[in-house]
């Protein structure tokens, strides 16, 4: 049997929306997907109205429920679907006005910068230290290298690696606790995208150095400038980039009329 | 009507100059105390004030620098094809950007009055880079004038010399070009500034013009005018095709609609590609501006932007789809549209993947981090720019098989032909998906790298393949003309959309240039310390596109209606000689009909923008912290500063309880609930020792506000009491209880938060042995270093501060003896006095 264009684009949509929320693993942020369908359905619209026969075979089922035909009398054999679909919209409207309206005690969704822009200097201990252009002093040492490595990784397992795990993944003991969870290190998105002066400042401000968009005092990172040492700082990134695999990110070559 | 237009622009072009003239003189008059002053907008406020009438203008002025370009280029394949069609078109461009020049003028002329009252000091320190720019872009400005009226009032008298015609109309360009590259030089330098020192004086007005991110904003504003200049000929020529009574005119206005339109996006498929640049050489010049643009407080502008390119996209391929209707014979490829929606949906999808999520912390939580582990992927710039890449790629093919609509090839070579031009579609897709996966392979400096092998092997790909379809098609048999204006009454909707969407990209770019430099006018150098510094968030700025977006409409309605004028008679003529007449729709159903469907699409940007959570960039701590002595008020203020923001206090402490007890009357209580304290010190203790005044109910959570995380220093600690003394009590905090400096760490770039002690200052230039070399009397002769007797009138207080601590970078000349170096030899307080001392000495 033939399907209405109609039901046919209805059941494109229940598809993609099936898709999104059940198919995707794990579940996407409910904002991501309702900003899912309103594309796909936006995407919908154009494609019926891109087409004039296409348009009319999706709406003559709708005329055919809610249009008098030419002598004015409503066709009969509509008539169960017309009196169902209008005896039911009140009560979806009634289901969907009422999910909308009833607030839990669930917190309202919040939008939180992962990587929010890092000042253009920072006190450390006092000290002022300009973090734009900043490159980790430890690195052209190239003969203590492997002793910094591991340094840092004395310096990581005494103080970094309850929350950020043995495997740098961010699965340590007090990982499932925290809300948001420690960073993976191991995924491309943290520290392969920064700078290690960016990684510095992190570890040296903690959650609460973090400015507004990076919604402060939701993270549990601890201010490491009032427990490390500069130096410990730079041998614990060496060690996180290092043990990863990850390179940091360089700085763009510098304009020269500045 | 038309003809009085050259009076009104001369008028307000006098007004331009005299205002020019005038205000930079006054200004120079009035001195350096005006780069901190401000004045207020009644009502709306500078910001707004300054904000709509800046954005308006710059729509306007991109209208009328962009269709200059294209006309001249219509004109010219008139010329080439000898098709009359195409020279009217031209002609019909040019008498729009005619109406439209005065009123650009006037919002010029408004936004520089504006400028000049609102915001007098950053004025002031602009017209001290650029003052000869100034001067040159009224005379700009007149020569663009001068050849838009040449070019429109001879267009019929040299109609039999075109070539001299086509050089006035390349003149024009040139002068809009030049006028455009001037303004971009005052606008790029407020983002990036160059040729200036360390004091933000001028060195080199040549590098202050040609600064780090002048070229890439000339490159895409000249696309971007183009683009939106074609996007709105294409809306007017759409609301034209609704309103036209007539066959023959429904034509002309359907094809001006579709030449407009593909204008547009032509220049708009090119448009990414000049903004990659431009954000690259942002993010070179600083990083810090860079992240703030694309990661930071401004991410989530780009998922707006992304969706509105998403739909301009979707929009045009709809119109290409729809415009096969007009072709007979292009229904054989409309079975091709299913296929090539999907592409650009499952694009749309990618590129409009956010990499900051909204999310609660449940769902956090569920996807086991910030990112999703698989869409996550989706939301950096490899996936992006691959998205953005194809979906220019499916736009390209409508388009082609669109042009195929109605034609057979004849040559031979057919088969082969357009098989060369299917695997140059398929490899360069190939290589743009290749190196979108390669991308998180690699780090990130040589992945931004990548994006050029992308673009250029879809650049490289979309010349190709049309060079070829000319060849294949060349004396192609034609199975029917193309029927203009029988094309469907929706497209024009389509283009009305387009022309919307446009306006409302526009104004989010606009804030989008503005607000990534934060709080300072001019990046770096001079900060804003008005009212309005702090950056406001998406919602609030959609508002004020979406009135802008409103403003602007209403604007080009009336012009294009007073436009409507003058070509009356001429359509009344031809309605007599048509036998066949249709009736058009009345322009007032067609308005009606337009601003309420303009409403829905801009009111839903709004609500987008409007739906996410909201956040304002404030102004740094730093600028909080005053100079000097605080008044009461000012000591309260501070303490509510800290109370809501960096000390934490409003977590818990809520109005409507919260896990600590509500202090909304805390004032009150601290004065009777120890009768043997003083209440100031009552506060205090509880704050630094929170567990000896527990409140009945309430655990012992608190931490000390001293102490780390939160660490308050003395004065922050006084003014969160002061604070909680103002809730419902007397304040007993005096400003002399604050310690001088206390909100501010004492380091070198801070220490002028202190002021010194000038009789102080003046024994510690004896002790130290200033007066060795220093003399300070005017009559003495200078011994070994510069006598300093006016140095207070002549340098600035920063430069005092720098000589002492950095000598060496400030050696006046004819005293090359090297000044110890201070800066290890003074304390702080020392260091303080010592500079107030010299300010004190004026002469």
């Amino acid at each position: 049997m033939k399907t209405s264009k109609l039901s046919q684009i209805f059941l494109l949509v229940v598809t993609a929306f099936l898709v999104f929320r059940y198919v995707i693993h794990p579940q996407i942020p409910s904002s991501l997907l309702s900003f899912y369908m309103m594309i796909i359905v936006f995407t919908v619209f154009i494609y019926i109205i891109s087409d004039t026969q296409l348009l009319q075979d999706f709406l003559n089922p709708i005329r055919s429920i809610i249009i008098k035909n030419k002598d004015t009398l409503i066709e009969e054999r509509n008539k169960e679907t017309r009196m169902l679909i209008f005896g039911l919209l009140p009560l979806v409207v009634a289901i969907f006005t009422y999910i909308n309206l009833s607030v839990g005690i669930k917190q309202p969704a919040e939008l939180r910068s992962i990587h929010p822009a890092p000042p253009l200097q920072i006190l450390f201990r006092e000290k002022p230290i300009r973090i734009l252009g900043l490159e980790n002093p430890l690195r052209p040492d190239k003969e203590n290298f492997d002793k910094h490595i591991e340094e840092g990784a004395v310096v990581y397992f005494e103080n970094c690696f309850y929350c950020h795990g043995d495997n740098l993944d961010g699965n340590g003991h007090f990982a499932e606790a925290l809300n948001p969870r420690p960073a993976d290190f191991t995924d491309t998105g943290s520290i392969a995208q920064l700078q290690e002066s960016y990684v510095f400042w992190r570890i040296s401000k903690g959650g609460q150095g973090l400015p507004a968009e990076g919604t402060p005092w939701n993270s549990a990172m601890p201010a490491w400038e009032n427990v490390l040492t500069e130096e410990d700082i730079w041998k614990v990134i060496i060690y996180i980039y290092e043990s990863t695999g990850m390179e940091p990110r360089r700085w763009e070559e510098k304009p020269l009329n500045r | 009507m038309i003809s009085r237009f050259p009076i009104y622009t001369f008028y307000i072009f006098s007004i331009f100059i005299i205002l020019f003239s005038t205000s930079s003189v006054s200004l120079a008059q009035s001195g350096i105390d005006t780069i901190t002053s401000y004045r207020e907008f009644p009502l709306i406020g500078s910001r707004i004030a300054v904000w709509i009438v800046a954005q308006i203008h710059l729509n306007f002025a991109a209208f009328i620098l962009g269709v200059p370009i294209f006309s001249v280029i219509v004109e010219l394949i008139g010329i080439i094809t000898k098709n009359k069609e195409y020279d009217k078109m031209a002609k019909e461009f040019i008498k729009l950007t005619l109406m439209a020049l005065a009123t650009t003028a006037i919002f010029g002329a408004l936004l520089l009055f504006f400028l000049v009252g609102l915001y007098p000091g950053f004025f002031y320190y602009l017209t001290s880079i650029f003052f000869t720019t100034l001067w040159i872009y009224p005379l700009l400005f007149f020569g663009e004038t001068a050849c838009l009226y040449l070019y429109w009032y001879s267009w019929d008298q040299l109609s039999n010399r075109k070539i001299v015609h086509l050089f006035l109309g390349i003149l024009l360009n040139v002068f809009g070009l030049a006028i455009m590259f001037t303004a971009n030089s005052w606008v790029s330098f407020m983002t990036s500034p160059a040729g200036i020192d360390e004091q933000g004086n001028l060195l080199n007005i040549w590098d202050a013009i040609t600064n780090f991110t002048w070229m890439p904003y000339n490159i895409h504003r000249f696309l971007g005018n183009i683009s939106f200049g074609g996007a709105i000929v294409a809306a007017y020529a759409g609301f034209k095709f609704m309103v036209s009574k007539t066959d023959d005119e429904r034509a002309h206005y359907d094809w001006m609609g579709y030449t407009g339109n593909l204008i547009a996006i032509s220049a708009f498929m090119a448009l990414p590609f000049a903004g990659y640049w431009l954000t690259k050489e942002i993010y070179a010049f600083s990083e810090q501006l860079g992240v703030i643009l694309m990661g930071g407080f401004l991410s989530w502008l780009w998922i707006i932007q992304a969706l509105i390119i998403g739909i301009l996209f979707l929009g045009t391929n709809s119109y290409f789809w729809l415009g096969m209707e007009r072709i007979p014979g292009a229904e054989r490829y409309k079975k091709y549209i299913k296929y090539l929606v999907s592409i650009v949906a499952l694009c749309f999808l990618v590129w409009a993947t956010p990499h900051t999520l909204v999310a609660t912390q449940e769902e956090t939580h569920r996807m086991g981090g910030s990112h999703h582990p698989v869409v996550g992927a989706l939301g950096l710039m490899s996936a992006k720019n691959t998205a953005v890449n194809i979906m220019i790629m499916a736009t390209f093919v409508s388009f082609v098989l669109y042009r195929r609509g109605n034609k057979i090839s004849t040559v031979k070579w057919f088969k082969i032909g357009s098989r060369i031009q299917k695997i140059l579609i398929l490899s360069a897709s190939g290589i743009v998906i290749f190196y979108g996966v390669y991308g998180y392979f690699v780090e990130a400096i040589v992945r931004v790298g990548f994006s050029f092998f992308q673009v250029s092997s879809v650049l490289f790909c979309i010349i190709s393949v049309t060079i070829i379809e000319i060849f294949l098609f060349r004396n192609a048999k034609i199975i029917g003309k193309i029927r203009w204006g029988k094309i469907p009454f929706r497209s024009q909707y389509t283009l009305l959309a387009i022309g919307v969407t446009y306006t409302w990209l526009m104004g989010l770019m606009g804030f989008a240039r503005s607000a990534m430099r934060q709080n300072w006018h001019v990046y770096g150098v001079l900060k804003d310390t008005s009212a309005h510094a702090y950056t406001p968030a998406l919602g609030y700025t959609a508002n004020i596109v979406s009135i802008i977006t409103i403003l602007f409409i209403t604007f080009v309605l009336f012009i294009f209606w007073i436009s409507g004028f003058g070509g009356k008679k001429e359509s009344v003529q031809k309605n007599v000689s048509l036998a066949e007449t249709r009736k058009g729709q009345s322009p007032g159903i067609v308005l009606f009909k337009g601003a309420v469907f303009s409403a829905v699409l801009i009111g839903f940007f709004t609500f987008y923008a409007n739906k996410i959570p909201q956040i304002e960039s404030r102004i740094p701590e730093e600028l909080v912290a005053l100079e000097g002595k605080f008044t009461q008020g000012e000591i309260v203020r501070i303490g509510k500063d800290i109370f809501e923001g960096r000390g934490n206090c409003s977590i818990c402490h809520l109005e409507t309880g919260g896990r600590g007890p509500n202090l909304g009357n805390v004032g009150f209580i601290a004065e009777i609930r120890k009768p043997d304290m003083l209440p100031e010190e009552y506060l205090m203790e509880s704050i630094i020792r929170p567990s000896s005044y527990l409140v009945k109910g309430y655990g012992p959570i608190m931490p000390p506000a001293d102490k780390p995380p939160v660490s308050l220093n003395q004065g922050e600690l006084l003014a969160v009491v002061a604070y909680l003394q103002s809730r419902g009590g007397i304040v007993t905090i005096k400003p002399d209880d604050i310690p001088k400096g206390a909100f501010s760490p004492i380091s070198k770039e801070k220490v002028s938060l202190a002021k010194g002690d000038i009789k102080v200052g003046e024994l510690l230039f004896d002790e130290k042995g200033c007066l060795v070399c220093h003399a300070i009397i005017a009559e003495e002769e200078a011994k070994l270093a510069p006598n300093l007797f006016d140095i207070g009138r002549r340098a600035s207080i920063k430069y005092i501060r720098e000589s002492i601590v950095e000598p060496e970078s400030k050696v006046v000349e004819g005293f090359e003896l090297p000044m110890p170096d201070y800066e290890e030899k003074l304390t702080v307080k020392e260091f303080n006095d010592l500079v107030a001392y010299l300010l004190s000495l004026k002469g």
